[in-house]
């Protein structure tokens, strides 16, 4: 694995360390420099939503399976929690800010576990969680207000389409404020297994994520009643 | 049969936040910050309690005398239907058997 001289720190994270790991799981490894590193024959480079954008990306095929380096420097992961600090709520985020920074937020530290404690301290003190929670809660709203206007003028397929997307956008809310970030909807009911909410059980979000209950016959019967739901699911959850 | 008889239900339009500041909902450009009162009439509006059982409830919480829950609870309700915030789903008729 190509390395700096120096580093502020070297992190494992994604599946491996969130625990979710299996067979064909890639080892996600992040290398933090303070100045700009360029590693040897790098396999791409990414784009981060601060400056400086480019951070080179290195992909090797080891004996243990995939691994992805990825090389950023200690200003850009800054820049990107002070997004989320209070009263940053206006300089808006992408997805993948989000991703970024639930993977420091689970990393596990190879070397330079002090620099890593503290930018997932400064990370538990901000507005992260809230902010992904609204930002969810605001896509899940315009998907149910979508799907009512589709069921008002017969579009009953995509009611159904909307409405699904948006309660499980509405769970991804629920899931921010009990500090589960991934913004991959392959780990939703994993997250809600993990957080364990009381506002709701995992048996009746799979039996809605699932469609248990949909009947073709009276599909805008199941576009109401998950809308409801989920309405009152976000009533339940206090933001900041 | 009375307004205290139908069942008001949150309409399924309404955006609803909440936040240490309080209950919030909006309908389109309409928004209203719900008192602490409210949010509780509010998220008792699902549509399967009677305005009767909701006064009964706030009776219960804020140990309010009936008279003054029941007008203050129903002005609320209208309010809020009035708005479109919620619908009232009528009591069934009684079954008169001879």
């Amino acid at each position: 694995m190509p390395l700096p001289a120096s580093s502020n720190c070297v992190y494992l994270s994604g599946s491996f360390a969130s625990g979710m790991a299996h067979a064909a799981s890639d080892f996600d490894i992040f290398v933090i420099t303070d100045e700009p590193f360029l590693p040897e024959n790098p396999t791409g480079v990414g784009h981060a939503s601060v400056d400086p954008q480019a951070y080179p990306i290195v992909i090797r095929q080891l004996p243990e399976g995939r691994c992805d380096i990825e090389y950023w420097q200690a200003l850009q992961v800054s820049r990107l929690i002070e997004k989320f600090a209070p009263g940053n709520s206006t300089l808006g985020f992408t997805i993948d800010d989000v991703d970024f920074l639930y993977r420091l937020s689970i990393a596990r530290p190879l070397s330079g576990e002090d620099w890593l404690r503290e930018q997932q301290e400064t990370l538990a003190r901000s507005e992260f969680a809230s902010m992904v929670a609204q930002r969810a809660f605001g896509t899940a709203d315009s998907l149910f207000e979508d799907a009512l206007g589709m069921l008002a003028v017969g579009d009953q397929h995509s009611a159904v389409l909307a409405a699904h997307e948006g309660f499980g956008r509405a769970i991804d809310g629920l899931l921010a404020i009990h500090r589960q970030f991934s913004p991959r909807r392959k780990w939703r009911a994993q997250k809600l297994m993990r957080a364990g909410p009381e506002l709701i059980s995992l048996d009746e979000y799979w039996a809605i994520e699932t469609m248990a209950e949909f009947a073709s016959t009276a599909p805008d019967r199941w576009v109401r009643d998950v809308i409801e739901r989920a309405r009152d699911l976000m009533m339940e959850v206090e933001l900041s | 049969m009375s307004r205290a008889d139908d069942r008001p239900k949150r309409t399924l339009e309404v955006e609803v936040r909440r936040t240490a500041d309080g209950m919030f909902i909006a309908l389109g450009t309409e928004h209203r910050e719900l008192s602490d009162v409210a949010a509780t009439i509010w998220r008792l509006c699902s549509g399967r309690r009677s305005a009767g059982e909701i006064i009964a409830a706030v009776c219960s919480e804020y140990d309010v005398e009936q008279e003054l829950a029941t007008g203050d609870t129903l002005a609320f309700l209208e309010e809020m239907a009035a708005g479109g915030f919620i619908e009232w789903i009528a009591a069934a008729p009684t079954q008169i058997t001879t």
